[in-house]
């Protein structure tokens, strides 16, 4: 066991692609931490630089305050889970998992029992002697995870290890894997592109975005599951943390007295706020709200902040999803630089979340308040947060 | 207002139907069964035949007389056989070894993706494109010990070089066949392993790096095992090429000098379209093919045990 630092690492690749910029984070021992971002934001690079396999133009790579830097894969005792898992083929089960003790010169007999104790553990005993070609997708995760266990490494590397799962085994693995960890208290950094994965099992979750020069760091926001979904530093963790996403609304401030009316762009709808420090240096500007599904109210139609018809709704049960859009620019999180002068057009779709027995009938008006208090506010121009 | 009834074409003759739909597969894989037969069976068996007469073409068209295994008995005693086998056996067994041992490790070399390996690899497709007899015959120039660039390289180096050739002498010449062989056929083998090896995926190789392996115990353990079904089949296929080997032999050294480059396909050659002796050459055609299939047989039953196919 051991922590893990990633202090100023950076990747380009030999064709000036660059991967990753400027990430710096820690993982205490026994942590649980998840990289998630969309595709391209380098967390399968991280991971993979973690393991050794792939080389870092800048900075280093810590473990234990030990500099593994430029230490070989072999030599830095980590064990990695693919995303397609990587078994040997023609090796079965008892071999896939055996093959790395052997490799470390081990007594045949305490082999046996490392390997026996894991296939126990991960419920694998009967199909020791199969070949992963003979084994279902979930139990060939399992066998993935042996292979790493057995060895009791520093630390786990996982690179998307449930995305070639079915929807139902993916959940059902989430929680055993959780729980594996707790168990062994293995220090684990984790891949994934599913937020709900990273939320779940994270103990903190890194947001990692893709960066397209040197200056940038992929590395948005690294914090508890609850803070990111509370406090989300700027636009893009914001967005991409939650599902249905926030809903992003363009506002003119203007300063009243002891208030800020804010006004949204392009339409009738305007609320006030009391006046807070941070946000009333922004009077006279444009900035943007963050307004989470879950924060819309249906209220009665003379306190309706949104007035809208509902053209689109998904019933999930215990919850629906209505879809409305305002005439309001929509806001695209991933270039909040230049969307100063955004073409005064197009329809901004947002989506709240309301009691099932309140859903209207198609095309009804909705009206919805919001919950002013809880509002998220964002510098239009670099996308952080307003924060007091 | 009247009906008719049109049969619809499945309900016509539904026995031509089924006979023809249960027997396709048979139909199909005729052609080739037939063609085979003619061109493989039929001359197999007409030797068979053959070898149990008397039959040389410079004495008459037609066989002479039945001698029973006379021709065995024959083939065996010839002053060349026991030479000719064991030539043999050395040229395929070594040639195939060291064939695969310098393709593979030309294959692990290609995979490096070193500047310059896509022309490499144009390249070196090339000495197997030309045909044998064309490579012996450069081969007959390079072993040549009057200026021959062979010749010249081993003297320059001061090796010792026999006074009668390269090819001339007794102690030298079976080992030029073979590295004739060696050169024309080990980029067959780099380009197949190179082809098998990239089949591979990278996660395994990486895998084994994570579990400690070292570059050799992936070779062994992993790579090799991964392409194990390609390195049989095209290990025994050039086996059976070496074994039959014939022109380069005709080319370089007619078997000689004495008996100590005959291969049994030389020898063959010689008994059947030079002495025309028809009867002897297809009892020793039958001998050949009988050590072949038993070679292959035990190779194809120990190598393919506990695979599964």
């Amino acid at each position: 066991m051991a922590s893990m630092t990633f202090d100023g690492i950076g990747k380009t690749f030999p064709d000036g692609t660059v991967a990753v910029a400027n990430v710096s984070f820690s993982v205490a021992d026994g942590e649980f931490v998840v990289l998630v971002g969309p595709s391209g934001c380098g967390k399968s690079t991280l991971l993979r630089m973690a393991a050794g396999l792939e080389t870092l133009n800048s900075g280093r790579l810590l473990m234990d305050d030990a500099d593994v830097t430029e230490t070989e894969p072999q030599d830095r005792d980590i064990a990695m889970v693919f995303q397609n898992y990587a078994l040997y083929p023609h090796m079965s089960v008892y071999d896939n998992m055996a093959f790395g003790l052997q490799q470390r010169k081990m007594p045949k007999d305490k082999i046996d029992k490392l390997v026996r104790d894991a296939a126990e553990m991960l419920d694998l005993t009967r199909y020791l002697e199969r070949k992963p070609g003979a084994l279902s997708g979930g139990q060939r995760q399992r066998v993935a995870m042996g292979r790493a266990i057995v060895r009791h490494p520093m630390a786990f590397l996982m690179d998307e290890p449930l995305s070639n799962l079915d929807a139902k085994l993916r959940v059902q693995m989430r929680g055993e894997l959780k729980l594996l960890n707790q168990r062994l208290g293995v220090t684990t950094l984790y891949v994934t592109h599913d937020q709900v994965e990273a939320m779940t099992m994270g103990d903190r979750v890194a947001v990692l975005k893709p960066v397209f020069n040197g200056q940038e760091s992929n590395l948005q926001q690294i914090d508890t599951p609850q803070m990111l979904y509370d406090k989300p530093t700027n636009l893009f963790v914001a967005g991409f943390i939650g599902s249905p996403a926030m809903n992003f609304v363009r506002v003119e401030l203007t300063a009243e007295a002891g208030s800020l009316k804010a006004a949204v762009t392009g339409t009738k709808i305007s609320f006030s706020i009391p006046a807070k420090a941070t946000l009333s240096a922004y009077a006279g500007r444009q900035v943007i709200v963050g307004i989470r599904p879950e924060m819309f109210q249906v209220c009665p139609e003379s306190e309706a902040l949104f007035n809208e018809q509902v053209p689109v709704a998904e019933a999930l049960g215990a919850d629906t999803f209505v879809f409305f859009d305002i005439a309001s620019p929509p806001v695209n999180i991933n270039d909040a630089e230049d969307t100063e002068d955004f073409p005064n057009k197009g329809k901004n779709r947002l989506v709240a979340r309301i009691p099932p027995a309140l859903t209207p009938r198609p095309n009804q008006l909705l009206p919805l308040t919001v919950d002013l208090e809880k509002l998220h506010w964002f510098d239009p121009v670099t996308g952080t947060a307003i924060r007091d | 207002m009247h009906t008719t009834i049109v049969r619809s074409p499945r309900a016509l003759g539904p026995a031509r139907k089924s006979f023809i739909r249960r027997n396709l597969p048979y139909l199909l894989i005729a052609p080739s069964v037939v063609m085979l037969l003619a061109l493989i069976a039929y001359p197999l068996l007409f030797a068979l035949r053959s070898s149990f007469y008397f039959w040389n073409l410079q004495i008459g068209p037609e066989p002479l007389q039945f001698v029973g295994f006379e021709n065995y008995v024959q083939a065996f005693n010839a002053f060349d056989f026991r030479a000719a086998l064991t030539n043999t056996l050395i040229l395929s067994i070594l040639g195939t070894a060291l064939e695969f041992i310098f393709g593979l490790a030309i294959a692990l070399i290609l995979l490096k993706a070193l500047p310059g390996m896509n022309v490499v690899r144009a390249l070196l497709i090339l000495p197997t494109t030309i045909a044998p007899i064309v490579v012996g015959f450069l081969f007959r120039y390079l072993y040549d010990p009057g200026g021959g660039l062979l010749s010249w390289v081993l003297q320059s180096l001061w090796l010792p070089v026999p006074a009668e050739g390269i090819l001339g002498s007794p102690s030298t010449a079976l080992a030029a066949i073979l590295f004739v062989d060696i050169w024309q056929w080990t980029p067959f083998f780099a380009i197949v392993l190179y082809a098998s090896l990239l089949a591979v995926p990278d996660e395994i190789l990486e895998a084994a790096r994570l579990d400690r392996a070292s570059a050799w115990t992936i070779l062994m353990r992993i790579k090799l095992p991964l392409i194990k079904r390609t390195a049989i089949i095209i290990v025994m296929l050039r086996f059976m090429q070496i074994f039959n080997t014939f022109d380069t032999v005709l080319v370089l050294t007619r078997g000689g000098p004495g008996t100590s480059t005959r291969t049994l396909g030389y020898s063959l050659y010689e008994q059947g379209l030079v002495n025309f002796n028809i009867g002897l050459v297809s009892a020793m055609t039958w001998i050949t093919v009988l050590i072949v299939n038993v070679i292959v047989a035990l190779y194809v039953f120990f190598a393919f045990r506990n695979e599964e196919w």
